[in-house]
């Protein structure tokens, strides 16, 4: 592995697993979306301006990645995130009832969220990301924090 | 940061990449170079052949392919093999190719782009082209036999030529990293299409030839031949 793709592993490896999860809810093609992303970047002679550029160009590949593992037929037949989810372990059980939560809605209002709320991105900023309209991204996001009020205790209180 | 994306992130934060991860990306990796130095060869053979024919045609003196001594350009002189004998021509740039002469007043033109790190096709020098063509094998009929040419080795292979029409021979030259040479689709009339590698093809056996060993003494001596055959091209003298 290149010393700069080796360092874009340990960079955003993690992070860009847990957004491939949120789509495909599924620990083995949640990698394999990771996996291409880091070889399309590694394959990529685009000249980016930033760090973040970096990120949010690995970001939007992995969810693509990630949406096509979802749709293919072989994804059926694999591990169910329930399953992923009791071999994690979550010192306090009210993160596991989070993820659960997150996971349990709808796949377009999930990667709005996790985009939100984990990458710490701005409505513009996720459209721009996803390829919608803001006020798509506006409309679901404010129907995913209903719901995440209504499950989980204490949300959306600030 | 508010304290919902604080809970999120604190939950998400579980989810890690496995251990082998990225021993599994570094495979992908390997076979992600191994797949370009595989494209970057043929490429390369697909290159050598064409610019192969352009040296035959020359050698019959086929009139339209004669080019302009006077058109403007850098001159530069190589040094090629031509039939198991390296012979010095003059090159000059054509375009996106060359014109070659020799000192016999024979002429040529020859070209072809290679794949940089990149991907990019990138027009080959004629040092380049010459390298290339250099460590080229080829098959020639001449009277009625198959002959085998590489640099100054000559080889009858008429009879190691195989029913299906191959022939795979290792040429044992520590100049050259593309020493697998396999011949396929090899006709009675002569046409054939080839291959050069940097390894032996799986299941394949390989006639073995020492550069070392072979020299022009043990071979007939070099004559233009009088129906040559190059890459997928066949190319008659016109009977």
């Amino acid at each position: 592995m290149t010393t700069e793709l080796s360092q874009i592993v340990a960079k955003y490896g993690d992070r860009l697993y847990a957004a491939a999860f949120n789509v495909c809810r599924q620990p083995q093609d949640a990698e394999d979306a990771v996996q291409e992303a880091l070889i399309s970047f590694y394959r990529s002679e685009k000249e980016f301006e930033s760090e973040e550029h970096i990120k949010a160009w690995l970001l939007r590949v992995t969810v693509n990645a990630a949406k096509s593992m979802c749709r293919s037929f072989w994804n059926r037949n694999r591990t169910s995130y329930e399953e992923h989810m009791d071999s994690l372990t979550f010192e306090d059980p009210s993160d596991r009832t989070l993820m659960d939560v997150v996971l349990r809605l709808p796949e377009k209002y999930r990667i709005v969220v996790h985009l939100h709320y984990y990458e710490g991105y701005k409505t513009r900023e996720i459209a721009e990301i996803l390829g919608l309209s803001e006020n798509t991204v506006k409309t679901r996001l404010l129907q995913s924090r209903k719901r995440l009020k209504t499950e989980l205790e204490g949300w959306g209180n600030e | 940061m508010n304290k919902d994306q604080e809970r999120y992130q604190k939950s998400f934060q579980k989810l890690h990449l496995s251990e082998d991860f990225r021993e599994r990306l570094d495979a992908r990796l390997e076979k992600e170079r191994e797949d370009k130095e595989m494209k970057k060869t043929t490429f390369l053979g697909m290159t050598r052949a064409a610019a192969a024919v352009a040296v035959c045609t020359a050698v019959f003196g086929v009139g339209g392919i004669c080019y302009a001594a006077d058109v403007g350009g850098i001159r530069t002189k190589i040094e090629i093999w031509r039939y198991g004998e390296k012979s010095e021509v003059e090159v000059e740039a054509d375009g996106m190719g060359y014109t070659w002469t020799d000192e016999n007043g024979e002429t040529g033109g020859f070209g072809g782009v290679i794949m940089d790190e990149n991907g990019n096709d990138v027009v080959m020098s004629a040092e380049e082209l010459a390298e290339h063509m250099n460590n080229d094998c080829t098959l020639r009929m001449k009277d009625g036999r198959m002959i085998l040419y590489y640099k100054n080795l000559r080889e009858d292979m008429t009879d190691r030529i195989s029913p299906e029409g191959t022939l795979h021979v290792h040429i044992n030259d520590p100049l050259n990293p593309y020493t697998y040479f396999n011949f396929e689709e090899v006709t009675p009339d002569g046409s054939y299409h080839c291959s050069s590698w940097d390894k032996p093809e799986d299941g394949a056996v390989y006639i073995e030839l020492d550069a070392a060993e072979l020299s022009s003494e043990d071979a007939p001596a070099a004559e233009r031949p009088e129906n040559v055959v190059e890459g997928t091209y066949v190319i008659s003298d016109g009977e």
